[in-house]
């Protein structure tokens, strides 16, 4: 049994290498693709920040959706399940709305960036806190889920309104920016983006054993001497400072870090998450990278965040269809 | 030592331990007993600060629990809920090395090893060290848990329920590893029973709570008295002395049975044809 186990964990994690490999030649692809001397600069000036742009949204959102799960003990968790996205579409919704299409927080990008960031973490992290560390017996997941989507549910239907009222030239910029795109990226936001996300991802990164201890339940982790309501509350702001920078980049990108998780998740022999935080990074981006390129090639209209969640629904559904083995 | 002094767990309006005190000293196994909802899991789970209290101090090795750096309690403070559950895929080795967290972070050193191979012989895990968490039989589960505690080699050690699931031989055998930590090794162990019979024939002293207060405080020969147990669980029933030991003959209480004072329910009604 102990052969079977380590044969299969080499396995995976050799396929998830190969992933990996396959992910590089891609963008080379991506990026090389046309590419001569003449136009160089210009194509490399567009395709690296949409590249990086991409890799970091991806495995900031797939990072993330692992962390809430493994800390709400709930495998369809996530960030976006809790409102995050829907917060996003309100406030970028909300900023038309009140001060137009030429507001200064939509048209200087670092600024936009910024403020939307701030509003989701605090948000997220407040709602999060107050309800983790307050309800500490078993009702509290649900509680804290069942809030998360009514929270949602509200979002959106107060963005649907306001959608509805406000000057049809406005809600064309509303509907620009709270579609997923990674060509809308705006290259200067990159630089600010990546260390904060990089920053956040390391904090997760160095806690991978207390992950793995929170993993065995709350009580459990509490006998096992971590600090629970202080690790919980740093690594849930961590997973939702990486959420939001995603979002405020490229665009909500719901199940993303579902789909991403629960392959990873189900792929897996190890519950290490020194190795799953790994694999969702890689699994996360080719995905993204996957449909962006096949959406590229194929000149396809059809939005990210549409081919993402229509992807990411039925490799959802045969995953648990095929059920724990 | 343990000492516990006018604890108070309040849920919502229902006071679950209304001013307990009691102590455990190092060197001795205690016994928790009582009728369900007597509130003796919610005091292991208060003492191992799983829930918190809202009155009363409890003190471990003379420091009030609220002092405690959590950590440095969990090096110290062993403590397991009922029938644990875990969703990961590990196997009982790797179950068995989280109760060296508390010391190692999770990087195990040689000692931690050492500690891990002693828990799984004390536990019998040895034929089933590599097999996966979720693939045990209830049992099975529960002894590679109380292996874990075992691992974390803390002095105080409080065990909800340890004999839930446990065939006859696991049950003897980790009442006598928990004796043997006790006595020989100088732990204070807590258990909550639910047999009394395994109170009478393991534990130094016996606790029994009802209805949130302490009802009896002692060791096994002033316990176990038909008049303790009737102000205990509530049920008369003949206590006899099988070899050097007071045994409870439970099973022969008499009952009062509602279903039997009822009348009969006719389950075959006869339905009246219509038309």
């Amino acid at each position: 049994m102990v052969h079977a186990k380590a044969r299969s964990n080499t396995r995976v994690i050799l396929i998830y290498s190969a992933v990996a490999v396959l992910l590089l030649i891609m963008v080379t692809l991506y990026i090389g693709r046309g590419v001569t001397t003449t136009n160089a600069a210009y194509y490399l000036s567009r395709r690296l920040p949409k590249v990086t742009a991409m890799i970091l949204a991806a495995g900031g959102t797939g990072i993330a959706a692992l962390v809430f799960q493994t800390v709400t003990g709930n495998r369809l968790l996530t960030p976006s399940v809790m409102g995050i996205d829907a917060l996003f579409v309100l406030l970028q919704t909300v900023v038309v709305a009140l001060s137009g299409a030429e507001a200064v927080i939509l048209t200087n990008p670092h600024l936009g960036f910024v403020v939307s960031v701030v509003l989701m973490v605090v948000f997220a992290s407040t709602l999060l806190r107050v309800l983790f560390t307050r309800q500490q017996d078993g009702g509290g997941m649900t509680r804290v889920l069942l809030a998360g989507v009514v929270m949602g549910i509200l979002f959106r239907s107060v963005s649907g309104f306001v959608q509805m009222v406000i000057d049809p030239n406005e809600f064309t910029v509303v509907q620009d920016n709270i579609f997923a795109s990674v060509n809308n990226v705006s290259a200067p936001v990159i630089p600010l983006a990546a260390p904060i996300m990089a920053a956040a991802a390391l904090i997760i990164i160095m806690h991978h054993r207390v992950l793995d201890a929170i993993a065995l339940g709350r009580d459990q982790a509490v006998a096992l001497g971590v600090n629970y309501s202080r690790k919980v509350g740093l690594l849930i702001t961590a997973a939702t400072v990486l959420v939001a920078s995603a979002t405020a980049m490229v665009g909500p990108l719901p199940f993303m870090g579902l789909v991403a998780s629960n392959i990873v998740r189900h792929s897996m022999t190890s519950w290490r998450h020194r190795t799953m935080v790994f694999a969702v990074t890689i699994t996360g981006v080719a995905i993204l990278m996957g449909v962006e390129l096949v959406r590229d090639f194929t000149g396809s209209v059809i939005p990210l965040g549409t081919a993402i969640k229509f992807m990411g629904g039925i490799t959802f559904l045969a995953l648990l269809l095929r059920g724990e083995q | 030592m343990i000492d516990i002094d006018q604890i108070v767990k309040r849920y919502g309006t229902v006071d679950v331990l209304k001013g307990v005190s009691m102590e455990f000293r190092l060197g001795t196994l205690t016994a928790l007993i009582g009728a369900n909802g007597s509130g003796k899991s919610t005091l292991l789970s208060a003492v191992g600060r799983l829930v918190p209290h809202e009155d009363g101090v409890v003190n471990v090795a003379g420091e009030p629990l609220t002092r405690w750096d959590t950590r440095s309690l969990a090096q110290r403070l062993a403590v397991l809920r009922q029938s644990p559950g875990v969703d990961l895929r590990l196997t009982v080795e790797e179950l068995v090395e989280f109760g060296r967290f508390p010391h190692n972070k999770g990087v195990l050193t040689d000692d931690d090893r050492a500690a891990v191979e002693r828990a799984i012989r004390y536990l019998d895990l040895g034929a089933i060290r590599h097999a996966s968490i979720h693939t045990l039989s209830g049992g099975q589960k529960q002894r590679a848990f109380i292996a874990m505690v075992i691992a974390q080699d803390t002095d105080y050690i409080l065990l909800d329920e340890p004999l839930n699931n446990l065939d006859m031989r696991h049950a003897g055998r980790i009442m006598a590893v928990l004796t043997t930590l006790a006595h020989r090794d100088g732990r204070a162990v807590v258990v909550v029973l639910h047999d009394i019979n395994m109170a009478a024939a393991y534990a130094d002293y016996i606790v029994a709570l009802r209805d949130g207060t302490v009802v009896h405080a002692g060791d096994i020969d002033s316990t176990m008295q038909e008049s303790v147990m009737e102000r205990v669980f509530g049920v008369a029933f003949p206590v006899v002395q099988v070899g050097h030991r007071p045994f409870c003959i439970y099973h022969m209480a008499p009952q009062d049975d509602p279903a039997a004072q009822e009348d009969p329910v006719d389950r075959n009604p006869v339905v009246e044809a219509c038309c």
